[in-house]
C-alpha cells in the first residue's frame, strides 16, 4: 500500500546527561500494522515509547504521527490526534468508577451524550458491566488493566501504543488481553512494548528488537526468535 | 450521589435555616464575617479538594478582592459598581499566577509554596504603602492602617441606606448559597468531571488528550474569583481593609477550616469556616489560652484522628446507614420477584 505510514521516526536520539538511551532510531509503522518492540532492560524500548508519546522530547530526530510532525509536542496534543496510550505503570483514576474513567476518555473528542454511549458500549465490549460503577481502587489489578484498555478504546484511536500490557496479568487474563488487542488492531495500528515472548508470538508478525539504544533487527517473529544474536542478547551472554 | 434537584432543595433548606434560624443563636451583625470566611473556604475547597491544587495563599485573592472593593468604592463612588472588580481582578491575577505555575510545570509542593510567598509579598508591599505617593486614581492605599471609611453596599435604589445587620448577613448567605450551588452544577458538568479526573491522575488525563495546564489554570482562576468576592464581603462588613488580610495567620486558618470541615466536601469547607470562625470569636473573649495554640492543636488532632474531616465522615456514616437499609429493601424485593417467578414456573 502506498499510503503514508501512521507512525514514522527518523534518527531519534535521546541523551540523558551524557547517557545515550536511544541512538539514531528509524522506525515506520503502516496502517493497521501491529508491531512489538522487544529487548532486554535498558535497551531503549520505553525511552522510544516516551519519545513517541511526547513524554520525552528527543534530543535529535523527528517523529511524525498520522501525517503531523509531533516532535516536541505535548502529550495531550499527540493524544488528541487520535493516539491511545497505555503506560508501563498502570495509570487510571483510582477514586473514580470504571464508567467515569472510560467516559472521560470518550469525552475528549465527543459531546457528553455521545461519550455516555461510547462508555456504555466499551464497558459491554470488555464485559465490565458488573463492575462499571465500582471505584477502581477497590478492583483487582487485572480488572484495572482491563479498564485501562477501555480507556484506550474509548478514545477511538487510530494509533495505539501499549507499554507492557501483559505485565502482572494471570494466564487467563493474558488470553483475554490477546483477544482485546486483536480486536483493537482491527481499527488501529499498534505498537506494543512487551517482555512476555508467549504474548508477543501470539499477537505479532513483525517485531523490532532494541539493544543498547539501537534497533538490533526488525523481522518476522520466527526469524527473530531463531537469530543467535537476539538469543545472546536476551540470555545476557557476553560474546 | 445526590442528583442536582435534591441538592437544590437541600441548598434552599440550609440557606433558609441560616437566614431565619441561625440569627436566633448568634448575632448576625457580628457574625457576618463568618459568611465571608465560609466563601473563602469554599473557594479553597473547590481548587484543592476538587481540583487537587494545594494553595497556601488563597488569602492573596481574598485580600486583592477586599482592596479592589474598597478602592473601587472610593474611586467609582459606588460600592455596587466596585463589586464586579473585586471578582474580576483577583480572577485575572489568579489566572496569571496559575498559568505561570502550571505551564511552568511546577510540582504541587512548589506551587503551594509560591502561592504562600505571593500572599506574603502582597502583605509586605501593602504594609509599605503608607506614603502619600501610593495612590490609585486619587485613592490612598494607606499602608499599615489600610483603607477605612469607604462607602459600603447600600439598598439598591436608595444610596443612603447602607446594608448592615440582618439584611447584609442574609444577602451574603444568599451569595454563598449561589456560589455553592453554582460549583455543584459546575462539578456535574463535563468541565467539572474533567478537573476531578485531572486531580485523580494528571498523567492519565494528559494521555487522554486533555490540556491539564489550561484546565488547572481555569480552576485556579475560578477559585480566585470566589476568594475575591469573599474579600469584598469581608471589607464591606468590616468597613475597612488592612494588609492583615494577606497575612500568614489568615492563610493558615483558611487551610485549617478546609481540613477540619473535610477537603473532599464543598459543604464541609463552609461548615469548617463558620464553626472555627465562631470558635475563634468565642475564644477571643477569654484570656487563658492563646487562640492560635488551640487552632494548631485542632489541626493536629484532625489530621491524626479525622483526616477526612467532619462532613465527609458524617456523610459516610449517615449515607452508609441509608444505603444499607436501601440495599436491604432492594434485596428483599428481589427475593420476592424470584419467588414469584418460581411460582409461575411451577404452575
Amino acid at each position: 500500500m502506498a499510503a503514508r505510514p501512521i507512525l514514522e521516526a527518523y534518527g531519534v536520539t535521546m541523551r540523558f546527561e551524557g547517557v545515550t538511551a536511544l541512538e539514531n532510531v528509524d522506525f515506520q509503522l503502516g496502517a493497521r500494522e501491529l508491531r512489538c518492540l522487544i529487548g532486554p532492560n535498558g535497551a531503549g524500548k520505553s525511552t522510544f515509547f516516551k519519545c513517541v508519546t511526547g513524554l520525552h522530547v528527543p534530543t535529535e530526530g523527528q517523529v511524525h504521527i498520522l501525517g503531523h510532525e509531533t516532535t516536541g509536542m505535548p502529550p495531550h496534543w499527540i493524544a488528541g490526534l487520535g493516539v491511545g496510550i497505555k503506560t508501563q505503570v498502570p495509570s487510571v483514576m483510582q477514586e473514580l468508577t470504571a464508567r467515569e474513567n472510560i467516559w472521560l476518555a470518550a469525552r475528549r473528542r465527543n459531546p457528553a451524550r455521545v461519550a455516555n454511549r461510547i462508555a456504555a458500549d466499551t464497558l459491554d465490549r470488555l464485559e465490565l458491566g458488573d463492575i462499571a460503577d465500582a471505584t477502581l481502587a477497590t478492583l483487582a489489578h487485572g480488572k484495572r488493566q482491563l479498564v485501562e484498555f477501555g480507556i484506550v478504546l474509548a478514545g477511538q484511536p487510530k494509533l495505539i501504543l501499549l507499554d507492557e500490557p501483559a505485565a502482572g496479568l494471570t494466564a487467563d487474563e493474558v488470553e483475554r488481553a490477546i483477544g482485546i488487542i486483536r480486536e483493537m488492531n482491527e481499527t488501529a495500528a499498534m505498537v506494543i512494548v512487551e517482555h512476555d515472548m508467549h504474548f508477543v508470538r501470539a499477537i505479532a508478525d513483525t517485531i523490532t528488537v532494541f539493544h543498547r539504544g539501537r534497533v538490533l533487527m526488525e523481522a518476522h517473529v520466527d526469524t527473530v526468535m531463531n537469530d543467535p544474536t537476539v538469543r545472546d542478547v536476551y540470555l545476557g551472554k557476553q560474546q | 450521589m445526590l442528583n442536582l434537584r435534591t441538592e437544590f432543595i437541600w441548598t434552599v433548606i440550609v440557606t433558609l435555616a441560616a437566614i431565619f434560624v441561625l440569627p436566633l443563636f448568634i448575632d448576625p451583625s457580628e457574625q457576618t464575617i463568618l459568611i465571608a470566611y465560609a466563601m473563602m473556604a469554599l473557594s479553597l475547597s473547590f481548587i484543592w479538594g476538587q481540583g487537587g491544587i494545594l494553595c497556601f495563599g488563597q488569602t492573596a485573592f481574598f485580600g486583592l478582592g477586599g482592596y479592589a472593593f474598597a478602592l473601587g468604592s472610593i474611586i467609582l463612588g459606588d460600592a455596587w459598581a466596585a463589586l464586579p472588580f473585586a471578582i474580576i481582578i483577583p480572577a485575572i491575577f489568579a489566572a496569571g499566577l496559575g498559568a505561570m505555575m502550571f505551564y511552568g510545570r511546577l510540582s504541587d509542593v512548589y506551587s503551594a509554596v509560591v502561592t504562600l510567598v505571593v500572599t506574603l509579598i502582597l502583605f509586605t508591599f501593602m504594609n509599605s504603602t503608607a506614603g502619600e505617593g501610593y495612590t490609585l486614581f486619587g485613592a490612598r492605599l494607606g499602608g499599615y492602617n489600610g483603607i477605612p471609611g469607604f462607602d459600603p453596599l447600600y439598598v439598591p435604589g436608595s444610596p443612603d441606606d447602607f446594608l448592615f445587620d440582618l439584611p447584609l448577613y442574609s444577602f451574603f448567605v444568599v451569595l454563598l448559597a449561589l456560589a455553592y450551588f453554582g460549583l455543584r452544577v459546575l462539578l456535574k458538568s463535563s468541565f467539572g468531571r474533567i478537573i476531578v479526573g485531572i486531580r485523580e491522575n494528571e498523567l492519565r488525563a494528559e494521555l487522554m488528550g486533555y490540556d491539564i495546564r489550561l484546565y488547572k489554570t481555569i480552576t485556579f482562576a475560578i477559585g480566585g474569583a470566589l476568594a475575591g468576592l469573599a474579600g469584598a464581603m469581608f471589607a464591606d462588613w468590616a468597613e475597612q481593609i488592612t494588609p492583615k488580610v494577606f497575612g500568614l495567620a489568615l492563610a493558615a486558618e483558611s487551610i485549617i477550616w478546609v481540613i477540619v470541615g473535610g477537603s473532599s466536601s464543598l459543604f464541609g469547607a463552609i461548615v469548617g469556616a463558620a464553626a472555627l470562625g465562631y470558635l475563634k470569636f468565642r475564644l477571643g473573649e477569654q484570656q487563658l489560652i492563646d487562640n492560635s495554640l488551640i487552632m494548631g492543636g485542632l489541626l493536629i488532632l484532625f489530621v491524626l484522628l479525622l483526616p477526612r474531616g467532619v462532613v465527609p465522615m458524617l456523610a459516610d456514616w449517615f449515607g452508609g446507614r441509608w444505603r444499607r437499609s436501601g440495599m436491604a429493601r432492594r434485596q428483599s424485593s428481589g427475593n420476592r420477584v424470584t419467588r414469584r417467578m418460581r411460582q409461575q414456573n411451577g404452575r
